[in-house]
Formats: C-alpha cells, sequence, structure tokens
C-alpha cells in the first residue's frame, strides 16, 4: 500500500509540473518548456497505462464498473488525447486546458479512491491533499511577492529615470524592461500553481465531507486573487500593455493577495477550525 | 641598478609631436629588441598609444641610461634630439614606479579612468616577454601593474558608468531596456550630430535604425551610409508607434515634436517605454513631452549633468586608488629587496649538499661493501641533517632581506657561513640565466646588496 500511495503522489507531482510547464508554454510559447512538459506528461500516460493494463490483464477488471472507476480510465484517455494532439497538431492552448481539466480528473479518482479506503490509510492521502493545497498556494503567493517587489523597483525606476536626479541609484537598480520582465514571469509560475492549488482544494473539500461552502469567503478570496493575476496575464498578453500602469495594477493585486491571506484567514472558518 | 621611464604623453606633448613619435605595432617589438642592444639597458618595454609613448626600462646607471634611451629614441625616429627633448619627461625609481601604476589604473589618462590603457599596457608587455626583452624586475614589475590595474576596476568605481554625453545616452538606454539589440531607434535630423549617433548606437548593438529627415534625400544618403532605413518627417507619428530611441538634432528653430501629438501616440504604445534623447539647440521636443507616463526625455544638459556627475564619482575613485597604489609600490620594493637573497640562499644548500656528497663519498670509500639500500638510507639521512640545520638559517635570511638592514645583515649572514665564493658563482649564474643582468661587468661581493640597496632610492 506505501509503495503504492507513493506511486500515486509522485504521479500527481509529476503531472503537476508538467501542467505548470504547458502554463508556461501557453503564456509564452517556449519551445523548451513545451518539451519538457511534453515528456513529464508522457511519464505520466506511461504510469497511468502501467496501472490500466496491471488492472485489465492481472485483475481482468475492465475499469468501467463504478463511478470511480470510470474517472481513472476518463483521465487516462484525456492524457493520451493530449500527447496525441501535442504531436500531431500545432494548437498549443488546447493541450493546456486538456490537461487542466486532465489533471482536475485524476486527483479526483486519487482522493475518491482514498476515500473509499480510508481505513486503509486513505484518511492520510486526504490530509496530505489538504497540505498539498494549502502548501501549493502560499509558494504562488511567493512568487506573487517577487513579482510584486519587481513591479514596485519597476516604479521606483521609472521614478528615477523621470525625476533625473538619484542617478547613484539609477546605475545600482535593475533595467527598467528587465524588471517589468521578471515581475511578469514570476506571475507566469504563481498562476498556474495557485490554480492547482485551488484545484486540490476543491478536491480535498469534495472527499473530505468538510463542510464546503462554495461562497465561503476564503473559497472567493483565492478565486479572486487568482482572477486579478489572470487579468494582469490578460492585461500583458492579449491586450498587450506593459510598463508602468500594469506594474501598478500588480501592486494593486498583491494589496489583493495581503487582504484574503490576513483578513479572510480570521473571517473565514476553514481548514483547520 | 635603476628603474627608468623616458617618454611624453598629451600632458606634456602636442599631438604633433606625439605623432611624430608614436611607435607603429608592427615595428613595435623590432623597437624593443633593438633598444635592448643598446649599452646600458638590462630590460625594457615599450608603450606606446595615440596619447603616450613611454620607454620603461631596467638601467644599471641612471645616466648613461637617459642618454641611450634619448639616442635610441632619435635614431629609431630620426629626428634630432634636441627637437623632442623638451617634451620628454623622465621619471626614475619610485616615480617611473607609481607613473607604471597609475598608467595601467587609468588615472594619468586623458579620461579619468579610462579602462583600454590596461589592455594596452597587457600588449606591450607580453610583445616584450616574447622579445625576450624583460627580466626578473619587469616580469614582476608588470604583473603587478596589470594585476593592480584589473583590482582597481574591480574594487572601486574608477572605469564605472560613461563620461562623454553619447555614451551616457548610450547607457540611459541601456538602463531603459536591458540591452539595445532587436531596438528600433529613429534618428530625427540628417546632420552631423545625427551621424555620430548612428554610429555610436550601431556600435552598442542597435540593428534596427531610421532616419527621418525633412528633406527625404538627405535622409537617404545617410541611411545608405549605415545600411538603414528612412523616410519623410511626415511619416514620423507613424514610425514613433514602433519605435524605442528617438535621437533629435534638427537645426529647426521651432518645437518639431509636442506633447499634443506624441500623447495619442504614447496611448497606442500600451505603456512601451519611449527613450527621447534631444542634442539640439534649440530643443526639438516639447519638455512637457516628459510628464507623459513611460517616456523618458532627456536634453543636452540632462546628459551633461549625468557626465559630471559620473566624472565626480571617478574621482572619488581615483582617490581611493591612490591610497591603494602607495602600497603597491611599497610591496614591490619588499620584493626587489628579497631579490638578493635569492642567490645567497641558494649558495648555502649548494654548499651544504656539497658537503653531504663529499661525506657520502667518503662512507663509501671506507665501508665499501654497502648494499644500496644501506647507501639510500645513509644518503637520506644525512641530506636530512642538513635539510633540518638549514631550515631556521633559510627563514632567517628570508626575514633580513626584507628588514630595514638587510645590507648589512645579508653579508654576515654569507660571512658567518662563509660563503662569498658560492654567492658570487649564484649572482653569474643567475645573470646568465636572466640575460638582463649579463651587463652588469663586474661582480665583486659587494654588488648583490649595492643591486639591492640602489634599487631602493630615497
Amino acid at each position: 500500500m506505501i509503495e503504492v500511495k507513493l506511486i500515486v503522489e509522485l504521479l500527481l507531482i509529476i503531472y503537476g509540473l508538467s501542467l505548470v510547464g504547458y502554463f508556461i508554454d501557453f503564456i509564452q510559447h517556449n519551445q523548451k518548456v513545451n518539451k519538457i512538459a511534453f515528456w513529464l506528461l508522457s511519464m505520466v500516460w506511461a504510469i497511468q497505462t502501467f496501472f490500466l493494463l496491471y488492472q485489465v490483464l492481472i485483475e481482468k477488471n475492465f475499469p468501467i464498473i463504478t463511478l470511480n472507476d470510470s474517472l481513472f480510465l476518463y483521465a487516462w484517455v484525456l492524457v493520451t488525447i493530449s500527447l496525441i494532439i501535442n504531436k500531431l497538431l500545432p494548437i498549443n492552448f488546447i493541450v493546456f486546458f486538456m490537461n487542466l481539466f486532465g489533471f482536475f480528473i485524476h486527483l479526483l479518482y486519487v482522493s475518491t479512491t482514498a476515500q473509499q479506503n480510508i481505513h486503509k490509510g486513505g484518511g492520510q492521502l486526504v490530509n496530505e491533499i489538504l497540505a498539498t493545497h494549502i502548501t501549493l498556494a502560499i509558494v504562488s503567493y511567493g512568487f506573487f511577492t517577487v513579482s510584486f517587489l519587481f513591479s514596485l523597483m519597476h516604479i521606483m525606476q521609472h521614478h528615477f529615470l523621470k525625476e533625473k536626479k538619484s542617478f547613484k541609484w539609477i546605475w545600482r537598480f535593475g533595467d527598467l524592461k528587465v524588471l517589468d520582465t521578471y515581475s511578469f514571469r514570476a506571475i507566469t509560475i504563481g498562476v498556474p500553481l495557485l490554480l492547482i492549488g485551488i484545484i486540490f482544494g476543491v478536491v480535498w473539500a469534495h472527499v473530505s465531507n468538510s463542510e464546503f461552502y462554495w461562497f465561503d469567503i476564503k473559497t472567493v478570496g483565492s478565486i479572486l486573487v487568482l482572477v486579478v493575476y489572470i487579468v494582469y496575464l490578460i492585461l500583458r498578453l492579449v491586450s498587450g500593455y506593459q510598463g508602468k500602469a500594469l506594474s501598478i495594477y500588480n501592486t494593486a493585486a498583491f494589496l489583493v493577495l495581503l487582504i484574503n491571506f490576513f483578513l479572510f484567514s480570521l473571517l473565514s472558518n476553514f481548514h483547520f477550525n | 641598478m635603476h628603474i627608468l621611464k623616458v617618454g611624453f604623453n598629451y600632458k606634456t606633448a602636442p599631438v604633433e609631436i606625439r605623432e611624430k613619435l608614436t611607435f607603429s605595432e608592427q615595428t613595435l617589438h623590432e623597437a624593443m629588441v633593438e633598444l635592448k642592444a643598446k649599452k646600458s639597458i638590462l630590460e625594457n618595454v615599450i608603450i606606446s598609444t595615440c596619447n603616450r609613448t613611454e620607454v620603461y626600462a631596467v638601467v644599471d646607471q641612471i645616466h648613461t641610461g637617459r642618454y641611450y634611451i634619448k639616442q635610441f629614441l632619435a635614431d629609431w625616429f630620426e629626428i634630432d634630439k634636441e627637437d623632442f627633448s623638451s617634451y620628454l619627461r623622465i621619471t626614475e625609481d619610485d616615480g617611473a614606479l607609481e607613473h607604471l601604476l597609475r598608467v595601467s589604473t587609468g588615472l594619468d589618462s586623458m579620461v579619468l579612468g579610462e579602462t583600454q590603457i590596461l589592455g594596452q599596457v597587457k600588449e606591450a608587455f607580453l610583445t616584450s616577454q616574447k622579445m625576450n626583452t624583460t627580466g626578473t624586475i619587469f616580469n614582476e614589475l608588470f604583473k603587478q601593474a596589470i594585476t593592480f590595474g584589473k583590482r582597481a576596476q574591480k574594487d572601486t568605481a574608477i572605469g564605472e558608468h560613461a563620461v562623454s554625453v553619447s555614451y551616457a545616452a548610450v547607457e540611459l538606454a541601456k538602463k531603459i531596456f536591458g540591452d539595445l539589440q532587436n531596438k528600433h531607434v529613429v534618428i530625427l535630423g540628417a546632420g552631423k550630430m545625427g551621424e555620430l549617433a548612428v554610429k555610436n548606437l550601431q556600435g552598442s548593438g542597435a540593428t534596427k535604425i531610421t532616419v527621418v529627415n525633412r528633406t527625404h534625400e538627405k535622409a537617404a544618403v545617410l541611411a545608405e551610409k549605415f545600411d538603414a532605413t528612412s523616410t519623410h518627417m511626415d511619416d514620423l507619428q507613424d514610425v514613433l508607434k514602433k519605435a524605442d530611441i528617438l535621437i533629435s538634432s534638427t537645426g529647426s528653430d521651432s518645437v518639431v515634436l509636442t506633447k499634443e501629438i506624441l500623447a495619442p501616440i504614447q496611448k497606442k504604445r500600451k505603456g512601451s517605454p519611449l527613450f527621447l534623447v534631444d542634442i539640439a539647440v534649440p530643443r526639438d521636443l516639447d519638455p512637457k513631452i516628459a510628464e507623459l507616463d513611460n517616456v523618458f526625455l532627456y536634453d543636452i544638459d540632462d546628459l551633461q549633468h549625468i557626465v559630471d556627475e559620473n566624472l565626480r564619482a571617478r574621482k572619488a575613485a581615483a582617490e581611493e586608488i591612490e591610497i591603494m597604489l602607495e602600497a603597491e609600490i611599497v610591496a614591490f620594493k619588499e620584493w626587489v629587496k628579497t631579490l638578493g637573497v635569492v642567490p645567497v640562499i641558494s649558495a648555502l644548500r649548494q654548499k651544504a649538499l656539497s658537503i653531504q656528497s663529499e661525506t657520502m663519498q667518503s662512507i663509501e670509500r671506507k665501508i665499501p661493501d654497502l648494499t644500496a639500500r644501506e647507501r639510500k638510507v645513509i644518503n637520506k639521512h644525512t641530506k636530512s641533517i642538513i635539510n633540518q640545520l638549514l631550515k631556521e638559517p633559510v627563514t632567517q635570511a628570508k626575514e633580513i632581506a626584507a628588514s630595514g638592514r638587510a645590507e648589512e645583515s645579508l653579508e654576515l649572514f654569507v660571512n658567518i657561513f662563509g660563503i662569498e665564493e658560492e654567492v658570487k658563482a649564484e649572482f653569474e649564474k643567475q645573470a646568465i640565466k636572466n640575460d638582463a643582468f649579463t651587463k652588469i661587468e663586474k661582480i665583486n661581493e659587494k654588488v648583490s646588496f649595492q643591486m639591492v640597496e640602489n634599487i631602493k632610492t630615497t
């Protein structure tokens, strides 16, 4: 059971990394990252296929009997198709969204299985899902903080360059455009992490039988943070904005994050209460 | 033995003289070899750039050294000595050391703290090494000077930041865009200033350049020169939508670009930074433009202000280097002092080893049936006795050499061990090896210590 749990967790980590890779490729059109993400996803597929064959050939059980079994098959099919699309069709966006969905389904399968086997140690996995959810969210907050600091430096450097006075600082601060780019990149990493974190949260809420409110201020807050940063990416990528205005937006976004982190935690009775 | 610097630079000689007395890169190595063949010159390195021609030499006597270097310059350039003698600046020993260190750190350069000179010093030294015109002294001195130059650049702000208006503009552009590759540069006005600006930016990596001018023909001519595109003034607004840097230097009497024109363009640029440099007088660009977000407008005075500030920073760094420089001079002189001890130590070792080998022969004669192993053991142990016995004296000799009364103490040391002959032999050996010392004609017991003494030159 322990080994199986280890493999299941490893699978989730690889799948998550692949998802982050596809997101970065989606944002930056980075062929190298795409290649890495593809190989990670291939590993996921290989492990899933192994489990599937094991069930079919050894246990003589084609996994469509229960809802849970079909979830597994469903996830496997999604991974398979997205691999084929990635290889054959030059439509990258669909691969990312398929994987996002596939990851959700797979996680749902894993946690539901764990819930059913709660007496055999599955409960631990459910708790781990919660821990992962919180960890991922906090790590993403870390990246958002870095991004915020870059934006802040960008605003300051913009100010210095306009003032034409503090040249001592101008030379020492980073290059204006580079600060802007780094701030953007940090968000590019933060958003998929938070997204996966929220997926973990939803799945955990589903399987832990805890009272879960979609309208809980914490849930809404986290989703709000995600939306705020997705809007940043849209402004940047779709509308093509950059520079000072976007740095100010990013600073405001960080404020939303802080409010969610501190204030909403006080108001919500979630997680460990 | 003395170190001499004979030469002139932009401070002492006008360009008419400098251009006549510059060694060409192709013949520099020949010059060094020829100078070395002159009497009295033991080692030499010639540094020749557009701003300075300087001969550094190790000579046995100052007056003959001065004479032969001057003579060499006159012969080489085929000019009468009188014609250039008044421009020459000659410094000796400490002064020459200090000058070399100042040159390699850029303190003596026309543009304070420029770093190119260090490369030129290094180049000259490498050439001289290749031509075998350096010896013990210059091999150490130039290595030290080059290392010091590098350290000064690294540890202080001497070479940081531009001290010319055009480089200040390039540096600012880099601060805004990170690098200039793939940046679109627009030159407004096809005059001389515009041309200079294009040259500078191309040198810094900008490839996409558009020349805009009132008369399109002029723009086309300039554009062709630099492999750029050209367009008419009416298209300026279109061009600006995609531009990153605009350099304006038209001869216009009135403002060419106003805030009202630029504001809607900047809005369409969606926050993409725009760097405007106005080097025209009267100004081409409305100062109010600076109020727009993500637009950075610098006029000629702003750039000059940056240059002034950077120069101030360089001067402050130069003062730091002056202090470091003194320490370098002291360190070099300490090293020179220890030079005299090297032959003494090897003579002592030589003597001890010969005693040991005589002893070994005597043992072998008296006990002929020693096995090979026994012989080896005895040999090893007798050597060990010598080494242990000499360890402390050798250390002490080194200390003495670096101390104040090196000459007398070392003499006493030599007397105690009775190695006068061996030391003399060692000096001769070293002189042959270095080649540089071959011209010391009379070697007496005291010569080694005199050398040490002389270089101290108060």
